[in-house]
């Protein structure tokens, strides 16, 4: 008796969920990580997945980063000078940085405001465009990354997904809610196999349907346009939700329905004050659920829309961040950290609606 | 006025039938128990009056009007249902009001009709609360309370009591006679429990296999059952039932008890069931007429407290008797038990009709 007995059944269930935390939550881990580190840490091999570190693993010296002229410079030799007191300064705000050297009449600023170790480049020396003149510390963690999103179309691709997302939500719930009512209650010929049928749809998967969709797309116009999106995402978010909601709608003791009608509702009064706010936490449900699907969805968003600014996040991602085989994880992990927000916030918000099981105390 | 009045009224699924044509006269404020064993068509007879499910023939009236093509909530009709029916999203407050917000009822009639209600039941304390918040017994007042608001001229009941624990349902059994004298509505009272149907009832109405089998007052069903359904239903431990024969005046069972049967019967031999209550079977003779002596030997003695139901066979069969503790009935005892001839039925065995 005592500690161990006490703490028992704590010791089985953690047993049970750390192996499936370590396994649902380590690519958030890396991703996370991987977001805030230095190039220089995230390329050190040695380093990786582990946390940030301050030195290199194999000459344990601090990373640093090299400072290049600019490519953009002239390529003819050029005669430049650091003025005594800049190569230490540091740039106390991202609005007026100090300059650190300069070549010719270009000034080469800090690339990050992290701390400056050294520029041993003797006076009057010459230097041509990407030779190294000096190095920098890096600083790790860096926001690097996220700074460097704003330079791309990441924004512009966040919202058109957002916007397509909030979209197909809205245009799911109005159909799934009345459809899977209507299933799930309603007493007509055939109800089984359409509610069967609704979910096959489901199962087969858009990179067959991308083809004919194509063609429905083209026929409309909205090639390249978030409406080829709102208009496809439907097809498989509304079936799942139907699919769904139908559970939810089942769960609905039948005898509050009666009782609504006994006490002087129409059918559809019945609806909109009894069964719609009893399965509010299955419609929001559907709701997240229905955000997600289109949230992630790639095959349609990279096959109906080709120009950059139109593209929703996960292909903008995917299509833009890689080029050719060169993989730049750090803004790769950073826009997957801030693309996932949107979800984590909706489910957040509606974890309570989970949880809480509205209809207790509707029976018995 | 709200009478209720049911004209061969059938209900079929598909093959089925459910409810098997009857005919039944609810008089205005008469407080009227339907009572049967579960599929007897008791709650879907209920449920047609409701207007939850539609008659496959016949006529139901309320208030002498037609109503099997009215939807339920013109039918003036409110209902308790088995399982509370609460709206789970609402407060006992708004489930209270909800029909009247729903018929448009002025704002300060239906504080003053939940208020007045509320304080009936006892529930004013709690009428902020959501039902999950309720204990059992609370919840089923506030459907009670729910239907009560309505003030309308018919009140349903299906089984409302059967999801209580024994002790409250005995309280609720109290409560509600109380309260129908007190709101002098209509009501139609759905269970299985043949206790609570003559505790409660003005007259019951026994039903089986989708026929009403008697429609009585609580005293008649005791005493004049029509048939051997109704004599098994009614009472507590149930009526002790012999086949035998009916010869000359005199019922023979089997094992060679011969039992005199004074009252006019039907000439000749005739096949009958022998039924007999087991509260009228005594331990000693008590003077009256009419009793026999049957040599018996207890078997079972299962004590009540002050009654004692003891399960005795003779040459006939097992049967059980009610008698009292302070009679110190103990098993393996024999003795010659009382049966009074004069509370005693006989059956016919083929139609179980009383003879």
């Amino acid at each position: 008796m005592g500690f161990w007995h006490r703490i028992r059944g704590h010791v089985t269930s953690w047993a049970f969920l750390v192996p499936f935390l370590a396994f649902a939550l380590f690519p958030f881990y890396w991703a996370i990580i991987t977001s805030f580190k230095a190039d220089a840490n995230l390329y050190d091999l040695r380093r990786n997945p582990f946390w940030f570190a301050k030195t290199d693993a194999v000459t344990h010296q601090p990373y640093h980063k090299d400072i290049i002229v600019p490519a953009s410079y002239p390529a003819a030799p050029i005669h430049w000078e650091i003025k005594q007191g800049d190569h230490t300064t540091r740039s106390d705000s991202e609005a007026n940085p100090k300059p650190i050297a300069r070549i010719g009449d270009q000034v080469v600023y800090s690339p990050v405001d992290g701390t400056l170790s050294q520029i041993e480049v003797p006076e009057g020396s010459t230097a041509r465009p990407v030779d190294v003149i000096g190095t920098i510390e890096v600083e790790n963690p860096t926001v690097t990354h996220y700074k460097f999103l704003a330079s791309t179309p990441f924004y512009r691709w966040m919202q058109v997904s957002l916007l397509t997302g909030l979209a197909v939500v809205i245009l799911t719930v109005l159909i799934a809610v009345p459809a899977a009512y209507a299933l799930a209650r309603l007493k007509f010929h055939g109800n089984r196999v359409i509610g069967i049928a609704i979910f096959l749809t489901y199962l087969i998967p858009p990179t067959i349907l991308f083809i004919p969709f194509s063609q429905f797309v083209g026929a409309l116009h909205v090639d390249n346009t978030i409406w080829s999106l709102i208009l496809s995402y439907p097809t498989f978010t509304i079936p799942f939700c139907t699919w769904l909601l139908m559970g939810f709608f089942r769960s609905v003791p039948k005898e509050i329905e009666e009782r609504a009608l006994l006490d002087g509702a129409t059918r559809m009064q019945m609806l909109r004050l009894v069964v719609i706010p009893v399965v509010l936490p299955g419609i929001l449900t559907a709701a997240i659920f229905a955000f997600t699907l289109s949230f992630q969805e790639y095959v349609y968003g990279l096959t109906f829309i080709s120009s950059t600014a139109n593209r929703t996040l996960p292909v903008g991602i995917s299509v833009e961040m890689v080029r050719g085989d060169v993989y730049f994880w750090g803004p790769l992990m950073a826009s997957a950290v801030l693309g996932s927000l949107p979800v984590v916030i909706v489910y957040g918000l509606s974890l309570d609606y989970f949880i809480s099981g509205m209809t207790t105390g509707a029976v018995k | 006025m709200a009478e209720v009045n049911l004209e061969n009224v059938e209900k079929r699924f598909g093959e089925t039938w459910a409810v098997a044509g009857i005919d039944l006269t609810v008089h205005d404020q008469e407080f009227v128990i339907l009572v049967g064993p579960s599929g007897c068509g008791k709650t879907t007879t209920l449920r047609m009056i409701a207007g939850l499910e539609d008659v496959s023939a016949g006529d139901i009236r309320i208030g002498g009007r037609s109503v099997v093509n009215l939807p339920p909530r013109d039918r003036d009709i409110a209902m308790v249902f088995q399982s509370y029916a609460l709206y789970p999203h609402m407060d006992v407050y708004r489930n209270m009001a909800f029909s009247l917000q729903l018929r448009r009822v002025p704002k300060k009639e239906i504080d003053r009709r939940v208020n007045e209600v509320a304080e009936i039941l006892g529930l004013t304390p709690q009428l902020k609360r959501k039902p999950r918040q309720l204990s059992g017994g609370q919840r089923q007042r506030v459907a009670v309370g729910a239907a009560l608001c309505r003030q309308s001229g018919v009140l349903l009941f299906d089984e409302p009591l059967s999801n209580l624990d024994a002790k409250l349902r005995v309280h609720m059994r109290t409560e509600l006679k109380r309260l129908h004298q007190k709101v002098r509505s209509t009501m139609v009272y759905v269970t299985h429990d043949q206790v609570e149907a003559m505790t409660m009832g003005d007259r019951i109405v026994i039903m089986n296999g989708g026929k009403i089998m008697q429609v009585a007052t609580p005293l008649e069903a005791y005493d004049k059952p029509k048939n051997r359904f109704v004599a098994g239903f009614i009472g507590t431990p149930p009526m002790n039932f012999f086949s035998g024969e009916w010869v000359d005046s005199k019922v023979q069972l089997g094992g060679g008890v011969k039992l005199p049967y004074p009252r006019s019967s039907p000439n000749g031999t005739k096949s009958v069931v022998f039924g007999i209550r087991p509260e009228h079977i005594y331990v000693r003779p008590s003077g009256n007429k009419g009793e026999t002596a049957v040599p018996s030997v207890i078997e079972v003695v299962e004590p009540l407290g002050h009654d004692v139901v003891a399960t005795a066979s003779c040459g006939a069969g097992v049967f059980q008797l009610a008698a009292e503790i302070h009679d110190g009935l103990k098993p393996q005892d024999k003795l010659d038990l009382q049966f009074d001839m004069a509370r005693a039925y006989l059956f016919d065995r083929d139609t179980e009709c009383v003879l």
